[in-house]
This record gives C-alpha cells, sequence and structure tokens, in this order.
C-alpha cells in the first residue's frame, strides 16, 4: 500500500516538474515570427467594440477594432495572424513568457507597464464618456450633478483613476467587468459610468434606457497602444511603421465605425 | 426581456454547456479516486497516513474554490493543446483544482459511508479468517457503496453548479460562455437567465436519474 503510494506520488510530481520546464530557447521574437511564419497575438476578447466574439457563418470568431488593426499589421509582415483569446490581467505575463509574439487589447501604456514590455505609438485615442440613465439625462449634467452619488468605472483602468480625480465629491465603484457595471447602472446601484465611448455608444444603441450624459472628462494620457517584449526594438519599429500608414489612410476610425455598426441589435 | 440573441450566439452556450457536463464528470471521476484513497488512509491505523488524510481534507474544505483555483492555475503551467476546441492549458489545472477540492468531500461520503456499516460485520469476517483487507472488499465495502452512492450523486450536482467558478480562469464553461455574450451584445442581464435555466436542467435531470437509481437499489434489498 504504502509503496503504490509512494509510487503514485513520485510520478505525481515527476509529471508536475516535468510540465512546468516546457519553456522556449531565447530568440528574438521577430526571428520567431519569421520562423513559424504567423504572428500570434494575444487579446481579452470581452470588451466591445475593441475585441470580442461572434458567430460568422457558424463559426466562433473574434473581431473588433483592434483585430482589424492587427490583421493589417500581419499582413504587412507578411505572415499568418494566429489570436490567442486569455482573461486581460494573463496578458503581459504571457507576452514575457513567449506565449504570444504581441498583445494588443485597448490597452493603456502606462507607466507600470512600461517597466515590464515595451510598446508601440498609440494607435487610438478614445474619448471617455460618462453613461447614465436614460430617465436622468436632465439631471446629470455637468460633474457637479454627481455630487455624493456612486460612479463606476472599470478596476485598474485610466477611467478608475479619472473617476478618482475629477471626481471626488462622488463614491467610485470598481469592478472587474463593464458588464456588471452596466448591470449595476441599469438597477439602481450606481449613477453613472465612466467608459471609454466607442464602449459606451455600443451600451448607449443597444438599450433604451441608457444615455450618454452631457459631462466631459479631461483626458488622462490615455490611448491605446500594442505591447512587445522588451527588447524588440525592430518589431516595434516595423509595427509603427503599419500603423503609421493606418493612421495616413484614416483606416483606424473606419474600424472603429465599422466595429460600432457591427452591434448585434436586431 | 429580448432573448434574440440567441439566434446568433446559441452555439457559445451548447458549447459551455457540454464543456461544463466533461468538467463534471471528470472531476467526480479523479474526486473518486482522490476521495477513495484519502478515506482508506482516513481510517486506517498508521498514524502518518491519518494525519496527512486529516490535514488534507480539513485544509481543503476551510478555503474557498476560489482560491484554491486561482493558486493551482497559476502555479501549473501546461502546454497549450486544444481537443475538441476545449484550451487543455486552462481546462487541465481546471479540473486538478476541481477534483482535489471534490476529493476532500467525496473523502468523507466514503468514510462515513463505510463507518456506518456495523462494526460487528468486520469481526465477524476477521473471526471467519479474512484479514483486514480481505473483509474490506469483500464484506464492508459492498454494503458501504450501498451507503456512498446517493451522496455521490448529490456531489456531482454541487460540482455542476460549482464549476461556474472556473470562468475566472477563463476556461469556457457556462458561466464563462454568458460572460462572452454579455460583452458582446452590450446587454448584461439576459444571458444570466438562459445559463440559469441550462443549469437548471442539467441538475434537475441529475437528480430525476439520481432518485430512480435510488429506489432501484432499495427494492433490491
Amino acid at each position: 500500500m504504502n509503496g503504490i503510494l509512494k509510487k503514485i506520488l513520485c510520478a505525481s510530481m515527476a509529471a508536475v516538474i516535468g510540465l512546468s520546464l516546457v519553456s522556449c530557447g531565447k530568440t528574438s521574437t521577430m526571428e520567431r515570427i519569421e520562423k513559424s511564419g504567423k504572428l500570434v497575438v494575444g487579446t481579452s476578447a470581452d470588451y466591445a467594440p475593441y475585441e470580442y466574439h461572434t458567430m460568422i457563418d457558424g463559426k466562433d470568431t473574434i473581431i473588433g477594432i483592434d483585430i482589424s488593426i492587427v490583421n493589417e499589421i500581419a499582413k504587412d509582415l507578411g505572415v499568418q495572424l494566429e489570436i490567442v483569446d486569455m482573461s486581460f490581467d494573463g496578458l503581459l505575463a504571457a507576452l514575457n513568457s513567449d506565449n504570444v509574439d504581441i498583445v494588443i487589447a485597448g490597452m493603456n501604456p502606462d507607466e507600470d507597464r512600461r517597466k515590464a514590455v515595451d510598446f508601440s505609438k498609440i494607435y487610438y485615442e478614445a474619448k471617455q464618456g460618462v453613461l447614465i440613465r436614460a430617465e436622468d439625462k436632465d439631471k446629470i449634467k455637468t460633474i457637479e450633478d454627481l455630487k455624493g452619488k456612486n460612479v463606476g468605472a472599470q478596476l485598474g483602468t485610466t477611467q478608475e483613476s479619472i473617476a478618482k480625480k475629477q471626481m471626488e465629491n462622488s463614491t467610485l465603484v470598481s469592478l472587474g467587468k463593464i458588464p456588471d457595471l452596466v448591470m449595476e447602472l441599469k438597477n439602481n446601484k450606481i449613477d453613472a459610468l465612466v467608459v471609454e465611448l466607442p464602449v459606451a455608444n455600443g451600451y448607449v444603441k443597444n438599450n433604451s434606457d441608457l444615455a450618454l450624459s452631457e459631462i466631459t472628462v479631461e483626458e488622462e494620457s490615455g490611448g491605446s497602444a500594442i505591447a512587445v517584449k522588451k527588447g524588440n526594438a525592430d518589431l516595434v519599429a516595423l509595427i509603427d511603421k503599419s500603423l503609421d500608414r493606418l493612421m495616413e489612410e484614416g483606416a483606424i476610425e473606419k474600424f472603429v465605425q465599422e466595429a460600432n455598426e457591427k452591434n448585434v441589435t436586431k | 426581456m429580448d432573448f434574440s440573441f440567441l439566434k446568433d450566439y446559441s452555439p457559445y452556450f451548447i458549447n459551455g454547456t457540454i464543456s461544463t457536463i466533461v468538467i463534471a464528470i471528470l472531476t467526480v471521476f479523479l474526486g473518486v479516486i482522490i476521495g477513495t484513497i484519502l478515506a482508506l488512509m482516513k481510517i486506517s491505523n498508521k498514524r502518518i497516513a491519518k494525519a496527512i488524510a486529516s490535514a488534507y481534507i480539513e485544509f481543503i474544505r476551510g478555503t474557498p474554490l476560489l482560491v484554491q483555483i486561482s493558486i493551482i492555475y497559476y502555479s501549473i503551467s501546461f502546454p497549450k493543446f486544444t481537443i475538441l476546441d476545449i484550451e487543455m492549458n486552462r481546462f487541465i489545472p481546471g479540473v486538478i483544482a476541481m477534483a482535489i477540492n471534490s476529493g476532500a468531500y467525496v473523502a468523507e461520503i466514503i468514510r462515513a459511508g463505510i463507518q456506518a456499516v456495523d462494526k460487528g460485520q468486520m469481526e465477524a469476517a476477521r473471526s471467519i479468517g479474512f484479514n483486514s483487507i480481505q473483509a474490506m472488499r469483500y464484506i464492508i465495502l459492498p454494503q458501504a457503496i450501498r451507503n456512498i452512492l446517493p451522496a455521490l450523486g448529490n456531489e456531482f450536482v454541487v460540482v455542476i453548479k460549482e464549476s461556474s467558478v472556473l470562468s475566472v480562469i477563463g476556461i469556457v464553461e457556462l458561466m464563462r460562455s454568458a460572460d462572452i455574450v454579455k460583452a458582446a451584445i452590450y446587454k448584461p442581464f439576459a444571458p444570466l437567465i438562459v445559463v440559469a435555466v441550462i443549469y437548471f436542467i442539467l441538475t434537475f435531470t441529475l437528480t430525476r436519474v439520481l432518485g430512480f437509481a435510488e429506489r432501484r437499489m432499495r427494492t433490491s434489498d
């Protein structure tokens, strides 16, 4: 009995150790992309309209503004595109452990993140919107109107720090996911919600009981950029070149519009 | 409420249902193996085995499943491959975590089932010349299984419901399907109703089947 137990224990330990040792050798990201002929992109596909799941011809597909952009980048690099969907907080870890080549997820290149990874130039500066219930449209028009009220924002985002700094007379409610915050808003648990404008527009279009407030918030050093593992300046340069082309052509604005039109209200 | 999104998004719920069922089956299967080993350790005479089993059971039952899943997922790194569209690098750690958790509860179910068999049975078996392992195998366990099976069935129902916690590590089971659809259609409430109904159908069917099996077993007395 004891012998068998010991064997089982040893075998499972060996398996665990063996599996955790699976890692790649040290090659630059660019070399790896060229060798495999594909660009592996990490994203967190629960952030419409930036990236989200949908059914196209009966097949589960990830689409959105960011996906259209990396599609163009892969085309410029002459490689195929592979998208890996994971949770947002695991993205940079995946990048540093070489599980993905680049990360695009509507990510703001803030100080802390810059310490961990390199970023491309900012490809899209979203404006911030304040989402409220339609019935409050006449009541909540300025930041002063939010005094003493509950304001929601997504945990650990630019919107959270905006709410903290610019709406200091109201109580901040931070949750992990936008849909949960929208539910709070609909159920009178919070009175306003700071989100990026494209996201806010999506919700207003699909929910007759929600509206966009006239409140404008001052921009923090916002905007989204593509993350690349540190020490890959060659890849960052190529990405920047593609982004420059897209911005010149006005393609990114077009992607934003397209994504907003694709909302599933039928 | 508007459920028209089901036309486009029902495949997510179907996939979620399938993987929830697969998770529950694997978890209960592995949980029974872990639970049996632990239960035998706990009722054995060896003090070390007893202590290890008790410590395991107390610790697992005394900490939240959500915490256990997070710890195991972030400490085991698994190579990436997919079977039937399920990402195994998430799926396997998730199932391992669920099984480790379920094993502790199953251990207590099995231990209670064995100890519910009258002491005289063991004494009688020993007195006619069985050694303790033989007595366990031929006399005690067959009787214990009748006590154990209904409770094990309940554990299955519990696992189906609790697997929703796995959505935090991104396994596309039912709850994560709801999250994906919630984000895509900009409507956060209706998908929750859909998964609630699916969970209910799963557990209700299972309880009915278990009730039937239990009645059959009772008539064979």
